[in-house]
């Protein structure tokens, strides 16, 4: 006899979905969290590849961490708007951690997939 | 920079590490995770949440004198935990390792957490006992393969015959009614994810080599969809007689390497039987010894075979 979920004391918040360049189209006009390589930065527009190797555009926020040249890693973690045109629009963005091995973004495209179809339960709202 | 307070998983105290005491999981399973009344247990996956381990990315750090609480988010929800700091010997909090803390634990900061769960007035709350920077980015990934790895096979604690108890939260539809008809279709499946040669800042072996993740999901999905779909499906063989039946097969065959698996199937096709409920019952005979791997893990060999 179990009592009804949602017992976790917070309100809950809604997940911000882990995605890759091809689910993009499938989010327009949601939030979603991007995690990626970046490959250029021209003024505040920035390319990212995302675990699924393609390219995304991202606006940045006018005060980004990631406009700047120097920076600790080129591995992000961005949570954004998803345009009608399939770029992102920066709302917060945070460096990955720099220590140990290089990020494998294919391992993490896996989790990727993963998470979107046969996992979603313990990922998605 | 390990604000440890000797968390950890531990064998049980019958010995065995069947119930690690500390589950690695995502925000929204901690947030799917369900009270029991009997005794104000938190249960997920029919298994008791003791201790959690989350992976996320710190949205809120708020230091007070003697705790710090944190909200953090890892793509699936946000929670809060409250982490105390260590105390000096004079039972006031140590200012260094409050320091140290406050320094290393801010917001965008991605952090590994284990906290204890406990419920106060019918809601959850986190009290983090380890709070640590993550060392290595892979981290975050491994963290999500563990929650991934640890959910199916809690989960996959599944009789599909003799109506037993199903675990909480457990897809439905095992043991129907009259013990006629097995769940044929249902097959859980498995996860594998080898991580040999995972050396987190070790330098040995690259991440990428060495995690292989091989998910094989059929019949109903993830636990936790009771809709039962694909499960029950076309009519078929008990579990008992689909192993003997298997069993007797794999006896006959002489061959060094044995029989491949997918043979094995298309042999009781004909009853009716797919090929995952086959897989697990292979599965299921090779835990009891009853048959073994050989070339690969395609290729199955009875033991009592020549």
């Amino acid at each position: 006899m179990a009592a009804s979920g949602a017992s976790s004391g917070d309100a809950a918040m809604p997940a911000v979905p882990r995605v890759n360049g091809a689910m993009l189209a499938g989010h327009q006009g949601k939030l979603v969290t991007l995690v990626g390589k970046i490959t250029s930065v021209s003024g505040s527009t920035l390319t990212l590849e995302a675990s699924d190797s393609e390219n995304v555009t991202v606006h940045l926020l006018s005060d980004s961490a990631l406009a700047s040249g120097e920076r600790p890693t080129d591995f992000v973690e961005i949570i954004g708007m998803v345009a009608e045109d399939g770029s992102v629009r920066e709302q917060l963005a945070a460096f990955l951690p720099t220590g140990g091995t290089p990020f494998d973004l294919a391992t993490y495209n896996e989790v990727v997939c993963l998470a979107a179809d046969k996992f979603a339960p313990l990922f998605r709202d | 920079m390990g604000m440890s307070q000797g968390m950890g998983a531990t064998p049980t105290k019958q010995g065995g590490y069947d119930e690690l005491t500390l589950t690695p999981a995502t925000i929204r399973q901690y947030q799917t995770a369900t009270i029991s009344d009997v005794e104000g247990r938190v249960l997920l996956d029919g298994t008791e949440l003791k201790d959690i381990k989350l992976v996320g990315r710190v949205v809120e750090a708020d230091p007070s004198d003697s705790a710090l609480s944190l909200q953090i988010e890892d793509g699936t929800g946000r929670v809060r935990i409250k982490y105390w700091y260590p105390q000096a010997a004079d039972g006031t909090t140590d200012g260094a390792r409050k320091a140290d803390m406050d320094a290393a634990v801010t917001e965008g900061t991605f952090v590994s957490v284990s906290a204890a769960v406990k419920t106060s007035n019918g809601r959850m709350i986190l009290n983090g006992s380890t709070i640590k920077p993550l060392a290595d980015p892979n981290e975050i990934t491994l963290h999500f393969v563990e929650a991934i790895h640890v959910h199916v096979d809690r989960t996959r604690r599944i009789p599909y015959s003799k109506g037993g108890s199903n675990p909480e939260g457990a897809g439905a539809g095992a043991g129907a009614g009259a013990g006629a008809a097995a769940v044929t279709g249902f097959g859980m499946g498995s996860m594998q994810a080898s991580s040999s040669g995972f050396g987190m800042g070790s330098g040995a072996s690259s991440f990428g080599a060495g995690l292989d993740v091989k998910p094989v999901l059929g019949g109903g999905g993830a636990a936790g969809s009771s809709s039962g779909s694909g499960v029950g499906g076309g009519g078929g063989m008990s579990e008992f007689d689909l192993h003997e039946h298997l069993k007797t097969i794999l006896a006959k065959c002489t061959d060094d390497q044995g029989m491949a698996i997918g043979d094995l199937a298309r042999q009781v096709q004909s009853r009716g039987v797919t090929e995952e409920t086959v897989r697990k019952a292979i599965e299921d005979l090779s835990m009891t010894g009853a048959v073994y791997s050989t070339t690969d893990d395609e290729h199955v060999k009875s033991t009592e075979a020549e």
